[in-house]
């Protein structure tokens, strides 16, 4: 099943790769944006100092720390921005979700103004969602320190270190279910234009735990995918030389991109499977027809009897939906 | 008659093999501590009995005797708990806030058994209990909550020259690890743990409080030292182990022997692995090397005995000998990283952790620290509570030399994955931070906080004596640390006496360099204020280039920022290729350097060697004529790529 429905996904992303290709221009040009700040700040102080050098061979931390703690540089003048925007992204990727989920449900184009149609549509819903699924994230967490506090009172530093190990890989799986539910649940609300969340969210649960086997099969797959390429990208990253920015710079954007492309996948893949699985199908209406009296035609020579009068004819029965 | 007098003669001649046989001290011997103690590891205290006799090398008569109750700094209210509460404390988790129970000592008896008038020696029939003649004192900070030092009044005066005797019973309740001491469910490390007699210094009682940012001070002597512990306990303790008896109870009682020290501290833990090394000192003298290390850092072995045998052949090579025929290292246990990076007398803690990776060099760092600590504190026996810096600051001057001697020129002490932090940056770093609260001179206790305490004895004492080493030379420095050691070993001196030896090394007087760095809260800040370059031709509509067309005017102005007057170097360099060097006093508030040069001038930097580490910005030491944006660039990249992951990691929650 699975196997067919990661394939499909891969294409629907493929296919509408536009998307991709929006959402990462947005995030690197927000990422962009967040970096007016320190480039004016850290400019002041590096541009004209030779003390710059010991960043660009490499990454100096005394020099780093040095560099934060000077007036000129404050340090949450800089992680403003970048707030602002990460704050920013989130909310376009929950606006526009509405939109990519159409998209890749009704697989065709969709011109700017459908797509923002349908964004708009649904945003209101994926907001609930969202505030939702943030009291199973708090349980997860909830979980996990569990893991963290039995581990700090064990003897053996071994055991702390595996505990902890555990905590976070339960951690990571727990997420991945709530994850896989609540895509769902969003595809769900797409494709069935469900309104009331709380039930949206309740057949949502039925529907993934039903299937709930080959759906976190299908998303630890692209998932895989994605923490492989993003070893890889990081283990080619550490062999760069610290001088080489710019191919550093486009290796990181691409190991990025390839994550932005791992989550579609994961979108689309959920879209296509709940198509071809889960979807339900109201029962077609029927018309009744009831045909119409037969005419009678005059019989040339007969003498016809005045007529008495008829009684009156009852009203035909209500139709009962039954169709010949 | 003939073999009388034959046999007189063989005495004679034996005689000198027998004082051969018996080392002299090397120090003056004030106290005998003889120790009789039980531990039980269920309730985690322990029971004693203390034999001290004090020799009164004073010259004056005396009747009062301080000592140091340090467990009792780990009971409510007390000074080092009032300060942890309302300043924090330097060493992480020194407020010990997770930790189960209090720490103390109770003493049950106090007796004078003996007295001296130097020529003879008494032993009373009857011991003169004196438990009623104790009392706390608390002469820092006046707390009548205080208990970490007790007095004690004798009927009559030791004579100068004398001695007495003292028998001590008492009982120890130790905490949960903190504050350098403590269980941590099998694992015990007893520091600090018996009543401590105070200093005769300068003429007076010298017996201060438990604070929470102060250390030790005592007197030379020798301990002899029986522990009864669990059978299956692997102990370790301050001096040589002389004796292990198996009791046949479920416990064992090891003895343990220690001349020329000033403290005793010892440990034990069911889990220790034992591992031994040695290294020969340059008179040829052997030193057991015992690394009790856990079985969880097996990976950090290694480790811990290279440093160790590194550091060992460094201080004897540059300072002099360690004289001690044994050093134990202690791995502390999980949880119990307070007892960590600590230091007494041939027996230090060190700290490491499960998989540390080699890129985090804190195993060398924390080893080859305390090790110095053997020197500075150990044998250079300064007082920890006033002069703080001289063993603190000292040891970790010597801890850059010495690591810079085993793994490079300012070793990186953190390197992973490109980042990286050099051992000079990190004291700097910890000056930089409290660059003028206080002065090297405060008593440890009466820094304004934590931090400035360990910014200022520990990375601003190690910067002033790098910068130091930059105006007197590295031999000059080097060969006066190795005259402070040869000096002033087995004896408590002063920092005057620090900063006298290194003025008569160096040959000069550096007054003004220690009223500044040491005395004050001097800050050093000197800065290129501003560069510019015309034509020289008033009428001349050209500007300076690099092709050397026309002929510059080209001015640096130099600024102190700073209160800290030093000469400075500016090193120049110019389109043509040409590297000027100019000194300037100092002193003055700028001084302008001016050329005329058919070039452009391309940089300009004050202390072109990098080596006055204690300036407080080396970011306005230089100056670009050009921009250079790489710094910049590269930062901006990877804030970029930062951001923009969280964002994309954000959005998995939608």
């Amino acid at each position: 099943m699975s196997k067919g429905t990661v394939g499909t996904g891969w294409k629907l992303v493929w296919r509408h790769s536009k998307i991709l290709w929006w959402v990462f221009a947005v995030n690197l040009i927000l990422g962009f944006l967040a970096t007016i700040t320190p480039r004016v700040q850290l400019g002041s102080v590096l541009d004209r100092s030779l003390e710059s050098n010991k960043f660009v061979n490499g990454f100096d931390m005394g020099a780093f720390i040095e560099l934060v703690s000077k007036p000129e540089v404050t340090l949450t003048a800089l992680m403003r921005g970048s707030i602002i925007f990460t704050y920013l992204f989130f909310v376009f990727m929950l606006f526009i979700l509405g939109g990519i989920l159409t998209a890749y449900r009704e697989d065709r184009r969709l011109t700017m103004g459908e797509f923002f149609e349908a964004s708009g549509a649904y945003f209101w819903r994926m907001v609930r969602l969202f505030l939702l699924s943030i009291i199973p994230m708090i349980v997860i967490g909830i979980i996990v320190s569990i893991f963290f506090g039995i581990s700090s009172r064990l003897a053996s530093e071994v055991s702390t270190f595996y505990v902890r190990i555990a905590g976070i890989v339960v951690g990571v799986i727990l997420f991945l279910l709530l994850r896989l539910w609540f895509d769902v649940s969003q595809v769900r609300a797409v494709a069935q234009n469900e309104h009331g969340m709380f039930h949206n969210l309740r057949r949502a649960f039925r529907i993934t735990t039903r299937a709930l086997g080959g759906l976190l099969w299908m998303y630890l797959r692209i998932s895989i995918v994605a923490w492989v390429v993003l070893w890889l990208g990081l283990w080619l990253w550490t062999h760069l030389p610290a001088r080489h920015i710019g191919l550093s710079w486009l290796l990181l954007q691409f190991v990025l991109l390839t994550q932005i492309f791992a989550r579609l996948w994961q979108r689309a893949s959920s879209v296509a499977w709940y198509a071809n699985y889960a979807e339900e199908h109201p029962a077609a209406a029927v018309e009744f027809t009831t045909p119409h009296p037969a005419e009678i035609g005059e019989v040339p020579g007969a003498s016809v009897p005045a007529a008495e009068p008829t009684p009156p004819v009852p009203p035909p029965p209500e139709p009962t939906g039954y169709s010949s | 008659m003939r073999w009388l007098r034959l046999s007189f003669f063989a005495v004679l001649a034996l005689l000198p093999l027998t004082a051969i046989a018996q080392p002299a001290p090397l120090s003056q011997r004030v106290v005998a501590y003889d120790i009789d103690a039980k531990y039980d590891a269920k309730a985690h205290s322990l029971d004693a009995v203390e034999t001290l006799t004090y020799r009164n090398l004073t010259g004056k008569p005396l009747d009062k005797f301080p000592f140091h109750l340090y467990l009792n700094a780990f009971q409510p209210r007390s000074t080092f708990n009032e300060e942890k509460r309302t300043r924090g404390g330097f060493r992480t988790g020194m407020g010990g806030e997770d930790n189960k129970g209090d720490g103390s000592i109770d003493i049950r008896q106090f007796e004078v058994i003996g007295m001296g008038d130097g020529r003879h020696n008494l032993t009373f029939p009857t011991p003169q209990n004196v438990t009623d003649k104790m009392k706390f004192i608390s002469p820092d900070d006046g707390n009548p909550n205080d208990r970490s030092v007790m007095e004690v009044s004798l009927p009559q005066p030791i004579p100068p020259g004398g001695e007495v005797t003292f028998r001590i019973t008492f009982h120890d309740q130790f905490p949960e690890v903190i504050a350098r001491t403590g269980y941590k469910r099998d694992f015990i490390l007893g520091g600090q743990w018996f009543p401590k007699v105070g200093v005769w210094w300068k003429g007076a009682w010298n017996c201060h409080q438990f604070h929470l940012n102060s250390e030790f001070f005592a007197d030379f002597g020798t301990y002899n030292v029986k522990l009864t512990l669990p059978e299956n306990f692997v102990d370790g303790a301050t001096g040589l182990k002389t004796a292990e008896v198996k009791n046949g109870n479920g416990t064992k009682t090891v003895t343990y022997h220690a001349d020329d020290v000033h403290d005793f501290a010892w440990t034990a833990d069911s889990k220790y692995r034992v591992f031994t090394d040695s290294f020969t000192n340059s008179a040829g003298n052997k030193v057991a090397i015992r690394l009790l290390l856990q079985p969880d850092h097996m990976d950090s072995k290694d480790r811990y005995l290279q440093v160790t045998q590194g550091t060992l052949k460094k201080f004897d090579e540059w300072y002099g000998q360690y004289p001690y025929s044994t050093l134990t290292v202690v791995d502390p246990a999980n949880g119990a990283s307070q007892a960590g990076g600590m230091e007494y007398p041939t027996f230090i803690t060190g700290g490491t952790a499960y998989r540390l990776p080699k890129g985090l060099m804190e195993v060398e760092l924390v080893t080859e620290h305390e090790f110095g600590h053997q020197y500075w504190y150990g044998m250079v026996a300064t007082n920890e509570f006033e002069d703080a810096w001289l063993d603190e600051g000292i040891n970790s001057y010597t801890e850059v030399k010495v690591l810079d001697a085993l793994y490079g020129r300012n070793t990186d002490i953190l390197n992973i994955y490109g980042a990286t932090m050099g051992e000079r940056d990190e004291q700097r770093f910890s000056y930089t931070s409290v660059v003028d609260l206080d002065p090297m001179t405060a008593n440890s206790w009466q820094y304004a906080n934590g931090n400035s305490y360990g910014g200022v004895t520990y990375g601003k004492t190690a910067t002033v004596l790098l910068t130091l080493e930059a105006i007197i030379g590295e031999d000059k420095m080097q060969q006066a640390i190795h005259t402070w050691f040869q000096r002033y070993k087995f004896t408590h001196p002063t920092e005057e006496d620090f900063m006298k030896t290194v003025d008569e090394v160096a040959g000069q007087d550096l007054k003004w360099y220690w009223d500044q760095a040491v005395r004050g809260t001097n800050v050093l800040d000197y800065q290129i204020h501003s560069v510019t370059a015309v034509n020289n031709d008033p009428h001349g509509k050209e500007r300076c280039d690099s092709q050397g067309k026309i002929l510059c005017d080209t001015t640096v102005l130099v600024q102190r920022k700073g209160d800290f007057v030093m000469p400075v170097h500016l090193e120049a360099k110019f389109s043509n290729g040409e590297v000027v060097h100019e000194t300037w006093d100092g002193k003055d508030r700028w001084h302008k350097f001016t050329w005329e040069k058919h070039a452009k001038l391309v940089s300009a930097e004050l202390d072109p060697t990098h080596q006055y580490l204690l300036d407080k910005d080396l970011y306005n030491n230089s100056y670009l004529s050009d921009r250079n944006s790489k710094g910049t660039h590269k930062f901006v990249a990877y804030w970029m790529i930062v951001t923009q992951w969280i964002g994309q990691m954000l959005a998995w929650l939608t």
